[in-house]
């Protein structure tokens, strides 16, 4: 049973990858807080770790390549352990759409609307994420690509900007810091945007049949493009700012306040902002097609559609309740999150992995075209 | 039919709700509610835990009728709004209650802080100016040798709103080289430094009449941590200015018996090399590399062109050697480290530092520092000997 009809290329598959990563460029004080001007190391560590990661969500969507993650799970676990596990992983759809929509309404308030509710922004943003769903995941994704060039252009352009007032000396001294800070950012950053591909898993059977090597091709690049944005982005923060870094919510929007070249070029700050909000809107709207298509494969319905609404809906007053500040956002993103993300990032795809491989259950064993390997 | 019907009914109904709700009208608000704000001052009040907040703000409804009217040349450009609180948002807040206009910061040339507050100390007036959302990290900052309320009600012969004069004072000092503009990301850097003094312009009012009073430089403001300790003339301003490098234009005067020039900076770079020889004792070595100009000669009529050169090379040299050294003496006298070498020994060397930075300063005061010129001179200007000269020879 396929619930979305729709299929999309793997290029596009690839650029909708790297435009996720790119929108979590936003959340480096969740790091900057932690390991100040060297915050860069820890992302290059979490890249580094993701390979792994990334090769293991490849290898489900190489074994069941006409099946979603919720599919894969009834046919590793069984019906009714499957269902159990889904519902968890519904859970946590729901709390990062939530969490996603909140950032977005915080980080509007944050740029000068501060007077307008918070709920103006959550619902403009919902409702056309919800507009998108209904059109399926050709929509959802339809403008990744454009998107992700515009990011380049704009993280290029920015860094020209900045370019007079960059100090290389900001990036010293090195190493100075306890070695539990860098495990700890370097787990934050692993999990949070990295590990969060895992919600890719949830259109394998819409993205157009791909070799093996074609898979690993296009989860690598993407990955690629999306962590060389967020290294540059960090790296430009660092420099700028130097040891100030850590005390801003938004490294980069304040750097790119700082930005003076003669007197035209100056508060350049509002491209930082349409950059963030094409990058949040996008990242929403592909967070609550995924849960609506995890709701509908939970209830065995195709008829998602008529669920977009009711989840975009639960979204928007479910996003308030997470937490009340700014400062218990960073303090759960720092201490618990990553330690939940974990169980559903990494346990129970490895899991799956191993049970299905033990099983012998990988789908081309049964199939007659079964010459790649794995 | 029917269909179409109510697809036009739901174009319509969302036309509607697109109108109504995307307007933003909680933020929106016409550019004359607002009173932009070109700068703010603050003093130490007379109970030293609150401070006396001097806002200026543009008069922009005089600007558009003067516009038409005759100017009368007595009109007030700018409107002075005060508060003393003890936080500067509870002043601001004070001032917004009294007001028909509520004020916008975005546009804000320049802080100032009185004499007396800086040397009482400003940090926890710092939070609300990161903190803010309106708040910008680029304006300048300068300490007013005197009250910057008076600095900033005065009317300026050339530009009556001094707020904007001062703005783009800065601006154009900062075209010289960017140190003289200090920033308050620049200000924050130096006190998250450890052991790292912060500096501050520092200007005051000349004590002539009633509007024909003119802002000067007087040199930096030397702090440590947040309080003012001291100040460096405008020599030695100049000397800490060059000893940070990258100055773009600039005058040295140099002078002997022979006679008198002022030559043009076109460019000064300074490379600093700092060495820690053991946990007590620190080397630095600065060698600076400029490029001149020749703007003015008088004298020098003995020599020929390229004695003439070569001599003044030397007195270049010597000069800038003076000036920079007389920095680090007056920075010694302070013990402050203006400099920031102590930035380069945590950058560079953070084990030694980890030892040194308990009793950096005494470390500071017996640098060991030397200074290395070297300088050519590119150009002569528009004359390749002066009059004086060529008299001379015939």
């Amino acid at each position: 049973m396929r619930i979305d009809k729709s299929k999309i290329s793997g290029t596009r598959f690839m650029f909708s990858i790297a435009f996720y990563l790119h929108s979590s460029a936003l959340l480096t004080s969740f790091l900057s807080g932690i390991t100040k001007q060297e915050s860069w190391i820890p992302i290059i560590m979490g890249v580094i770790l993701c390979i792994p990661l990334v090769y293991m969500y490849r290898t489900i969507m190489v074994m069941f390549p006409d099946k979603n993650l919720f599919q894969v799970f009834e046919e590793v676990y069984g019906v009714v352990l499957g269902k159990i596990i889904s519902v968890f992983y519904v859970c946590y759809f729901l709390t990062l759409s939530a969490l996603n929509v909140t950032d977005f309404g915080d980080f509007i308030k944050n740029i000068g609307m501060v007077e307008t509710p918070h709920m103006v922004f959550t619902i403009c943003c919902v409702l056309v994420a919800v507009w998108a769903v209904r059109n399926g995941l050709k929509v959802v994704t339809r403008y990744s690509s454009a998107f992700a060039f515009i990011e380049f252009i704009i993280v290029g352009f920015t860094l020209i900007l900045v370019i007079n007032q960059i100090n290389f000396n900001n990036f010293l001294p090195l190493f100075t810091q306890p070695l539990m800070k860098y495990i700890q950012s370097t787990h934050i950053i692993t999990m949070i945007p990295f590990g969060e591909l895992v919600v890719f898993l949830m259109f394998t059977p819409c993205v157009e049949k791909m070799t093996p090597k074609q898979t690993t091709k296009y989860w690598y690049k993407g990955l690629a493009m999306g962590a060389i944005v967020l290294l540059v982005v960090v790296l430009r923060d660092i420099s700028i700012l130097g040891n100030a870094i850590h005390l801003f919510t938004l490294p980069g929007l304040v750097t790119l306040r700082l930005v003076q070249m003669g007197n035209v070029l100056n508060r350049m700050e509002i491209i930082f902002a349409i950059a963030v909000m094409m990058l949040l809107v996008f990242k929403v709207t592909l967070l609550i097609y995924i849960t609506t298509i995890a709701i509908a494969q939970l209830f065995n319905t195709t008829q998602y559609k008529y669920l977009a609404l009711i989840i975009g809906v639960f979204v928007i007053f479910y996003s308030p309740t997470l937490y009340s500040n700014a400062i218990e956002h960073v303090t759960y993103a720092r201490t618990i999150e990553p330690i939940i993300w974990t169980l559903f990032q990494i346990i129970f795809p490895l899991l799956t992995i191993i049970l299905a491989k033990i099983r012998n259950l990988s789908e081309k064993n049964k199939s007659p075209v079964s010459i790649q390997e794995v | 039919m029917y269909n179409r019907c109510k697809r036009f009914s739901i174009f319509l109904f969302m036309m509607l709700m697109i109108i109504l709700t995307f307007t933003g009208c909680w933020d929106s608000r016409e550019i004359l509610d607002y009173n932009i704000l070109t700068g703010s001052g603050f003093d130490l009040a007379d109970d030293p835990e609150q401070i006396y907040i001097t806002l200026q703000v543009a008069n922009i409804t005089q600007q558009e009728s003067s516009s038409n009217e005759p100017s009368t040349g007595d009109n007030n450009q700018f409107v002075i709004f005060n508060a003393v609180s003890d936080t500067i948002l509870k002043g601001i807040s004070e001032i917004n209650i009294n007001n028909n206009h509520k004020l916008m910061f975005h546009h804000n040339q320049i802080r100032l802080f009185g004499i007396d507050l800086a040397k009482h100390g400003v940090k926890k007036y710092l939070d609300m100016l990161l903190r803010d959302q309106q708040a910008r990290l680029e304006v300048p900052f300068a300490v007013v040798d005197g009250r910057a309320e008076d600095l900033l009600s005065v009317k300026l012969p050339t530009e009556p709103i001094s707020g904007l004069f001062l703005g783009s004072m800065f601006e154009d000092l900062a075209k010289t080289s960017m140190h003289y503009k200090v920033r308050l990301i620049d200000f924050i850097n130096r006190i998250l430094d450890e052991g790292a003094a912060p500096v501050m312009p520092i200007i005051k009012l000349t004590d002539a009449e009633e509007d024909k009073k003119e802002v000067i430089m007087t040199g930096m403001a030397v702090f440590n941590d947040d309080k003012m300790i001291g100040q460096l003339t405008l020599d030695e301003t100049l000397g800490y200015i060059w000893s940070l490098g990258n100055v773009n234009t600039c005058h040295l005067e140099v002078s002997d018996e022979f006679g008198k020039s002022i030559l043009n900076i076109i460019d000064l770079s300074c490379k600093r090399k700092v060495t820690p020889l053991d946990d007590e004792k620190v080397e630095v070595n600065l060698s600076v590399d400029a490029v001149f100009t020749v703007g003015e000669l008088q004298g020098f009529t003995d020599m020929k062109n390229d004695e003439l050169i070569k001599h003044l090379d030397k007195l270049a040299q010597e000069q800038i050697k003076e000036t920079i050294n007389n920095a680090f003496i007056a920075a010694k006298n302070l013990e402050a480290d203006i400099f920031g070498f102590c930035t380069a020994i945590h950058q560079y060397y953070p084990k030694k530092w980890d030892k040194m930075k308990d009793h950096w300063n005494e470390i500071f005061v017996d640098i060991d520092f030397n200074v290395e010129t070297k300088v050519s001179i590119s150009g002569t200007g528009q004359l390749v000997q002066s009059l004086e000269m060529e008299e001379k020879m015939e």
